[in-house]
């Protein structure tokens, strides 16, 4: 019978105008879907070059300016003789110096579907250009990757995820919301019935037929997605597609529940648009509001003042003595009564006591931010699944590589990063080092390396598809089509 | 009916929505979800601001103790200052969550407002959010035009409108009786989540600001429950016609804002770096107080005139201290004009973003109701322009102490215990309703525009009923 339901839903849809409006402006939406994520990949890629391009012009003028020391064109100052008054021309073999001039970039790069998912790429810094010098100097934290006007960046952007989670569903709805209902209200139930039909073959064959054109549609989308962002046959890629059936897979056992409850036409269309608002427009933002901890704010907020204040302390009478004892028996593990007189530099070391200070502290706010943040996420792993919406979003996002906790590792890697670079800069100045070119190209560089946590993507998808065979039991259960 | 219809009409309405159950539950469901939308909204504003405030007073307290040092280090060292809360910002927080809240003042340099509070809460949705007016335009104006689409295509979807024209129904009676039960309806379900929200809001002239957005956006349903209404008459008959409906509805507020806003910053860019790249080339054009120029050279030379002697030690006042205000006072020309051209670019792409206006009422009105909330990007602009004028009033006291009271090249010198308690804490004056006012304008005109296209749109609609019923 199930067969001869979906021959006669498919000739169906084939003459319904409304199943014609439908594809038509899913086709077109999916479109407009795809300009809009690429644009933002093409923005953040964009970015990223600039950014790679100004670090490529510093590292050019760096080596010509060891060619010139190196041909005597170029004649650095001598720190210990200097006269305060002269040119100051700075020395970049002296790992003091090096700490200004020196830059190292660190990058976040694309997602892997970044284009198909914007998430919070748009929200935090992308990349970093990095010297020795403080931290709390070189992170905005909080700030865009790039410039956005602020009315579209609280608007958010219209991409493939967008339309996925959204506007699929509102396909589904407008498909099947009347599945069981008009055969009612139209008198043809009676007929099907008599033709040995029941309530279940009717809304399997409806489901499967109608489900399967919107699936089909959004895995489309997905792949012209996919070949775009240049990730075609990608583990993301299949990870995305799985994503994208569970989840209108549950729409349509969810939508066709509600078809099943016995409304008429109206009751039906309401309700299910009702839900459409529910499930995607009201519980991810609520879900997220009730286990959002209390808390994210304050360490990031202060971590600026916090510096200023070891600013402010450490010029007291006596403190900065103090400062470097601390300093180098927690951290550098030197004794400067008997440390060679270059290390003992008059100006650099009570500045590199600073620096060590304010790191830590403006690091420790950042950990402590993060920190939060995670619990944060360790709540939305657990419990997310109430809005399987929000489940969904989440898992997909860290599928395109735009999830927020991608953004916060990265940040991690800067943090540690920059302490590697400034250790490798303080040691020189402690050790009397000098550096040449070799040895800073030698000195290390960011490398960034995707977390490989599918905890939240299996947990994700894994929560939609419970909430779909649970809703399938009590939709499909068997029950005459009339009376 | 005769001259009862109009009244006749709405009681025959009225009996048949009571009688709906999928227009209650959806009705109840709206009524619900906003009540907890405004929970969840007040308790989210309460954390952010509480954060926020404690921060500033910690902060200002830091700066009262400071050690005492020569008055430049403290304008190195600067203070930090955190947004004021908006007058409505528990019901609607428009783009604040994404604009920087805390801005860093120091010597030489204007720095933007950075940690925006949405960058901090991982996932935060922005198609509805948690916020009530947001989720009630959005949600309760999807609500309402499905809700008008069904009721207005009740009869034409069931085949009935034949016989309601038997029986001498009019067009204009029955349409008005469905856009006023429809209107009643969502009316009904917005309105104890309102009174909630109206008793929370508090003084100043958030009263009014809630009074204004209440009043627009009851007007907002109504235009949406007329249009669902008159789309249901219309082309209730079509199965198309629910579907058609609520894919205009997405395209209007889900698709095409966001494809406009593209178009906008395609059509008027403006990268971090380009800006950036302007200021720092201009900055290089003025004196430098902690470094040699052409420029400093000029001034030096002008103050040295100026008193009279021919070399800096013989000045009666601080040359470094002077050197470093010329510089202030040049890099600030080089912001307000940079960033004044940055602010048009915005001002010219939110021009551009009213386009969407034209396909439907619902981004008018979320713009409207982020102006009247005083949580837009205007505000976010006060912010940081009472920012800069509170670093440019510290710095410049700072300076003008130092030049005053010491000598060219005292670095070490100090001003006495009390000096940095002196200084008041940021208090940025409140914008009032009245600052706003103006910039309401242009989403209150299309707010008007629509519910004229709607209400003729439902003209439309009778005369349809009217005319087929004569046919």
């Amino acid at each position: 019978m199930i067969r001869a339901l979906i021959r006669l839903d498919i000739r169906l849809l084939q003459r319904s105008r409304a199943a014609a409006v439908v594809v038509i402006l899913l086709v077109a939406a999916a479109a407009l879907a795809l300009v809009g994520g690429l644009d933002w990949r093409e923005r953040y890629v964009r970015a990223s070059e600039q950014a790679q391009s100004q670090v490529a012009e510093d590292a050019k003028a760096l080596a010509d300016t060891y060619a010139g020391i190196e041909n005597n064109t170029v004649k650095p100052t001598d720190d210990t003789t200097y006269d305060g008054v002269s040119e100051y021309i700075p020395d970049p073999r002296d790992p003091y110096v090096a700490g200004y001039y020196h830059t190292r970039l660190a990058e976040l790069p694309a997602g892997p579907l970044l284009g198909l998912a914007t998430g919070s790429s748009e929200l935090r810094a992308t990349h970093h250009r990095l010297k020795s010098v403080p931290l709390y100097s070189l992170l905005r934290i909080g700030e865009p990757a790039e410039r956005v006007n602020p009315g579209a960046l609280a608007a958010g952007r219209f991409d493939l995820l967008v339309f996925i989670m959204f506007l699929c569903p509102l396909a589904l709805a407008m498909l099947l919301f009347d599945a069981v209902a008009r055969e009612k209200e139209t008198g043809i139930a009676p007929l099907l019935a008599g033709l040995g039909a029941n309530r279940r073959d009717l809304l399997v064959a409806r489901g499967l037929v109608r489900g399967s054109l919107v699936m089909a549609l959004a895995l489309a989308a997905s792949v012209v997605g996919f070949i775009l962002v240049g990730a075609f046959g990608s583990a993301a890629s299949l990870w995305w597609s799985l994503g994208t059936l569970a989840y209108l897979m549950f729409w349509t056992i969810l939508l066709l529940a509600i078809a099943a409850t016995g409304l008429n036409v109206i009751g039906c269309a309401a309700v299910s648009i009702a839900v459409w608002v529910a499930l995607l427009l009201v519980s991810p933002g609520l879900t997220e509001r009730a286990l959002r901890p209390d808390g994210l704010l304050e360490p990031r907020a202060l971590a600026d003042a916090d510096v200023r204040k070891i600013m402010r302390e450490t010029t007291e009478p006596g403190a900065m003595e103090a400062a470097t004892a601390q300093v180098a028996r927690d951290y550098w593990n030197i004794n400067f009564a008997t440390a060679p007189t270059c290390a003992n530099r008059e100006g650099v070391i009570p500045e590199y006591v600073r620096r060590r200070l304010m790191d830590e502290s403006y690091a420790a706010a950042m950990r402590t931010g993060a920190a939060r943040e995670a619990l944060f996420d360790v709540r939305l792993d657990r419990w997310g699944w109430l809005s399987p919406a929000l489940a969904f979003r989440r898992a997909m996002e860290q599928v395109a590589g735009s999830d927020p906790a991608r953004q916060r590792a990265f940040e991690l890697g800067v943090i540690d990063f920059h302490a590697a670079w400034r250790n490798r800069v303080t040691q020189g100045i402690l050790q009397c080092e000098r550096f040449d070119l070799a040895a800073f190209e030698a000195a290390p560089t960011f490398s960034w390396r995707e977390p490989n946590d599918a905890g939240t993507r299996a947990m994700g998808l894994l929560s939609v598809l419970v909430f779909g065979i649970l809703l399938g039991l009590v939709a499909f259960r068997k029950r005459p089509l009339f009376g | 009916m005769g001259r009862f219809s109009v009244l006749a009409s709405l009681i025959l309405e009225t009996r048949l929505v009571l009688r709906d159950r999928g227009a209650l539950v959806t009705a109840a469901l709206l009524a619900v979800i906003l009540i907890v939308a405004f929970i969840a909204g007040r308790d989210a504003d309460r954390a952010e601001t509480n954060a926020l405030q404690a921060s500033a007073q910690k902060v200002q307290a830091e700066w009262n103790a400071q050690p005492l040092q020569n008055p430049h280090s403290a304008a190195h060292y600067g203070i930090i200052v955190y947004r004021p809360r908006a007058p409505l910002q528990a019901i609607e927080a428009g783009t604040l969550p994404y604009q920087g809240a805390v801005t860093f003042l120091e010597a030489h340099k204007r720095n933007a407002p950075m940690l925006s509070p949405a960058s901090v809460r991982n996932a935060d949705s922005r198609y509805g959010g948690t916020r009530f007016s947001p989720l009630l335009q959005i949600a309760g104006g999807f609500l309402a035009l499905v809700l008008g689409f069904l009721i207005g295509s009740r009869e034409q979807r069931r085949g009935m409108a034949p016989l309601l024209r038997g029986t001498g129904v009019r067009g204009l009676p029955l349409v008005a009786s469905k856009t006023v039960v429809t209107a009643t309806l969502i009316a009904a379900a917005t309105l104890p989540a309102l009174v909630l929200a109206g008793l929370s809001v508090g003084g100043g002239d958030a009263g009014l600001r809630f009074a204004v957005l209440s009043g627009a956006s009851l007007l907002h349903l109504i235009v949406l429950a007329s249009i669902g209404v008159a789309a249901g008459m219309w082309l209730g008959a079509a199965r198309f016609g629910l579907a058609a409906v609520a894919f205009c509805w997405a395209l209007s507020v889900m698709i095409l804002p966001r494809m406009i806003d593209i178009a906008a910053e395609r059509a008027v860019p403006l990268t971090q770096r380009e800006l950036g790249e302007r200021i720092q080339a201009d900055f290089e054009l003025g004196p430098d107080g902690h470094g040699g120029s052409d420029a400093s050279a000029v001034f030096e030379n002008k103050i040295l005139a100026d008193y009279g002697v021919s070399s800096k030690e013989a000045l009666p006042v601080n040359l470094d201290a002077l050197m470093m205000q010329a510089e202030e006072e040049h890099r600030g020309s080089v912001y307000d004009r940079r960033l004044g051209e940055a602010e048009q670019v915005r001002i010219r792409q939110d021009t551009i973003r009213q386009a969407s206006w034209l396909f439907g009422p619902t981004p008018a009105m979320l713009d409207f109701s982020a102006r009247v909330a005083g949580a837009d990007a205007a505000t976010q602009h006060r912010f940081d322009e009472s920012a800069e004028a509170f670093r440019r009033d510290l710095v410049g006291r700072l300076n003008r102490h130092m030049a005053a009271n010491s000598k060219t090249g005292d670095w070490e010198w100090t001003p006495d215990d009390q000096y940095y308690a002196s200084f008041a804490a940021f208090r940025p004056n409140a914008p009032t309703f009245a600052d706003d006012a103006g910039g309401l304008m242009p989403s209150a005109a299309a707010l008007l525009a629509w519910i004229t296209l709607a209400f003729i749109a439902l003209a439309l609609a009778a005369r349809r009923f009217d005319r087929s019923a004569q046919a």
